[in-house]
């Protein structure tokens, strides 16, 4: 394994970085706040570990499978180190816990926050803040597709559970190509929502930090109130449109535009996970109808928003959902757990995977009936191998397990069961709020330190989906 | 890059970063100096001065008691040092006027004192007044709290800002030490990069060097050091593959 080549590319990724921490502190320059050091010096510190490395490192035409995950895994975990020290250095509401926190739940795009004044922080501030939402969206595909189809793709379990067999056909192209597709619909989707909700009435720089988070299927608003913040029921349409989309494989998003046959429109997944959708909004309204609103049609745009935006693991909140009856709740821990569709920013178990859950369960009992048939399951006319079954299984099984483990470890700390279950499954699940102290408009300051570092783990879990981290400890067997 | 041009850099960027570290350091530690002398040339002299009115008013409230027993020769040698001595206070307090709200909370104690010192300016003992304590109770007593509270009020606004800023240098504080923290943290880290590279980059392609000529002299057979830099080191592999071909 080449240490040297592993550190040139996490430099890479530091240097990547820079750019963004270079906007923040132009920013910070031109409001004359008092985060101008704490830009200034993570800029430098930025540049000096993503350059140094070029100076003895010699560059390398192949990464093998190990050296791939190396650099994603300790790639994500070095720029939310960097990344976290902006808010170290500003001080204020971060503390060094609040700080990783915080940063780890911007790349990670789960929008988990600490924060009880939000609109307290400079503009430069909450800039990074977005931002560290959409290098994270855009960061693990990224780097993930640019570093790992240089390796033995075959030997890659984070490529086969990263990359769904719609997702794989849809990524018939070379990694360059893929690479492009997926940034072009990325930044024109954040264009697109940039200026809807500015045409809505959003200052432009709101509108940039809202769409970077909506994309980014982050949650981080610039409001207090997060979305309700607006009180726009245009802003609202307009956020929920853009979240549905972002949940959506990019692949296919692109195919709908250009006009390929493989689109939205064809997917039996995009089908199934858009009637779970409205199901799930259906059963929501009429509830909050019968107990909440008067209106089924308040009912309606309350439910709709919080059931797309935890089912796309966005995290905004156009109300508070603490207040909610417990069928409701319920319904948004499911969508908190199932998520969106792989190959788009959302993490989450991902709908793929509970449709070869439940698929798989079908051909089970049918092999019960009749134990000599070949059964085999298909999505979209496409086998789905034993592999692939046997992989997503175990991945959901060990989601679970996880989210049991950090409950108990959290409630273990005294925090309430309904806190410490649905913050575990929202950070795991990168969706952001969970319910009861953690609710849509609450936040996690009162979650003690140790559990805030749990919690931070298991969303660097949910967003390298498990396996990336847990395989570096297996060093031996890569050999 | 030449290898010396690589040492050089590394080295300069370190530098770089410590003294950027350094500087912002400074810059801080010099910001918190110089509230710590913000805070106690403005709101701990106020302080000092609204204790002395305090003190004064509490003073001349006991002259005005010994007027009303009769005792004027003590209590006028007091009212006069009291006065005086709060006279001065006020004045300096005006002239120390800081903070928002400050100015009229002074002029308020300005008029308030006017109001009290009249009272015992004019004659108090062998008169009507003198051991009437009903007198002292509705037209000493009302005057001197309602003084000494404006004179608290002032008290406050200046412990207030004293806490505000406190927290604020509390907070600067931390930014003064942090980036030295840091810089030493990243020192250690790039220290440990630093030897690894030149462990990993110099040191071991000169080993590879040494063993491949050992080797050839043993076999003759093609030499190639695998060096993959693009500095003195591939030259001296360069250099040694010409003079073995022309050695041939």
């Amino acid at each position: 394994m080449r240490f040297g080549i592993i550190i040139r590319h996490i430099g890479n990724i530091l240097l990547f970085n820079s750019i963004f921490l270079f906007i923040s502190l132009l920013m910070a320059i031109i409001e004359k706040d008092n985060s101008i050091i704490a830009f200034s010096y993570t800029l430098i510190i930025s540049l000096l570990f993503g350059l140094f490395p070029k100076l003895f490192v010699p560059k390398s035409n192949y990464l093998t499978s190990f050296e791939g995950v190396s650099v994603v895994t300790l790639g994500w975990i070095i720029t939310c180190i960097v990344g976290a020290l902006p808010f170290v250095l500003y001080g204020g509401e971060f503390t060094f816990i609040n700080a990783w926190f915080e940063t780890v739940s911007g790349f990670t795009t789960t929008g988990s926050t600490i924060l009880n004044n939000i609109e307290a922080l400079p503009d430069s501030i909450l800039f990074w803040r977005s931002t560290t939402h959409w290098i994270g969206g855009i960061g693990v595909i990224l780097f993930a597709l640019v570093i790992l189809p240089a390796s033995n793709a075959s030997r890659l379990t984070l490529l086969n559970t990263e990359i769904s067999e719609v997702a794989k056909q849809n990524f018939r192209y070379r990694a360059k190509q893929t690479l492009h597709i997926i940034a072009a619909v990325y930044v024109g989707l954040t264009l697109l929502e940039t200026i809807s909700l500015t045409i809505a009435g959003m200052s432009l720089f709101d509108a940039i930090n809202q769409s970077f988070a909506t994309i980014a299927t982050g949650g981080f608003s610039t409001k207090n109130l997060s979305i309700a913040g607006f009180h726009s029921l245009v802003i609202e349409v307009i956020i929920m449109v853009f979240m549905l989309f972002s949940g959506i494989h990019f692949g296919l998003l692109f195919n709908t535009i250009s006009g390929k046959s493989n689109n939205i429109f064809r997917s039996s997944l995009v089908r199934w996970y858009v009637i779970v959708m409205f199901s799930g909004i259906l059963l929501v309204s009429l509830k909050l109808w019968a107990s909440d609103y008067d209106s089924f049609w308040t009912a309606l745009r309350y439910a709709s928003f919080q059931v797309i935006s935890l089912g796309t693991t966005t995290g905004f909140a156009s109300t508070d959902t603490a207040a909610w009856p417990f069928f409701t709740q319920i319904i948004l821990i499911y969508f908190t757990i199932q998520c969106a569709c792989v190959g788009s920013t959302s993490g989450g178990l991902k709908f793929d995977r509970i449709m070869i859950f439940f698929k798989s369960l079908i051909k089970q009992i049918k092999l019960l009936q009749h134990p000599r048939a070949v059964k085999v399951i298909k999505i979209d006319g496409r086998p789905i191998s034993e592999q692939v079954e046997r992989q997503t299984m175990i991945f959901i099984v060990f989601y679970l397990f996880i989210i049991f483990i950090s409950t108990l470890l959290l409630t273990a700390m005294n925090v309430d069961i309904m806190s410490a279950f649905s913050a575990t499954a929202a950070t795991i699940g990168n969706v952001g709020p969970g319910f009861s102290t953690v609710s849509s408009l609450g936040n996690f300051s009162t979650i003690p330190d140790a559990g805030k570092f749990i919690l931070s783990l298991d969303m660097l879990l949910g967003r390298l989906e498990i396996f990336g981290i847990m395989s570096l400890f297996f060093i031996r067997s890569w050999k | 890059m030449s290898l010396k041009l690589k040492i050089l850099t590394s080295f300069l960027l370190l530098s770089l970063m410590m003294l950027v570290s350094g500087i912002f350091s400074v810059y801080e530690l010099s910001f918190v100096n110089n509230k710590v002398e913000e805070i106690l040339k403005d709101n701990y002299q106020s302080l000092q001065y609204a204790s002395t009115m305090l003190e004064s008013i509490e003073k001349e409230n006991s002259a005005i008691l010994l007027l009303l027993h009769d005792e004027w020769q003590k209590a006028n040698l007091i009212l006069k040092q009291s006065d005086s001595s709060f006279l001065f206070a006020l004045s300096k307090a005006q002239q120390n006027i800081t903070e928002k709200k400050e100015d009229v909370s002074v002029q308020d104690i300005k008029i308030k004192y006017a109001a009290f010192k009249k009272i015992w300016q004019q004659p108090i003992s062998e008169t009507s007044k003198a051991n009437n304590l009903i007198w002292y109770d509705t037209s000493v007593y009302n005057r001197y709290i309602d003084l000494k509270h404006h004179i608290k009020v002032m008290i406050k606004i200046n412990q207030q800002t004293m806490f505000s800023e406190a927290q604020y240098i509390k907070e600067r504080r931390r930014r003064a030490i942090l980036p030295g923290l840091i810089a030493i943290i990243s020192s250690i880290i790039f220290s440990f990069l630093f030897s690894f590279f030149i462990s990993t980059y110099t040191i071991k392609p000169l080993k590879r060097i040494i063993s491949k000529i050992r080797y050839f002299h043993k076999n003759e057979n093609f030499f190639d050091a695998e060096i993959k830099t693009n500095d003195e080191l591939k030259e001296l592999e360069e250099a040694i593959q010409s003079l073995i071909n022309e050695l041939r």
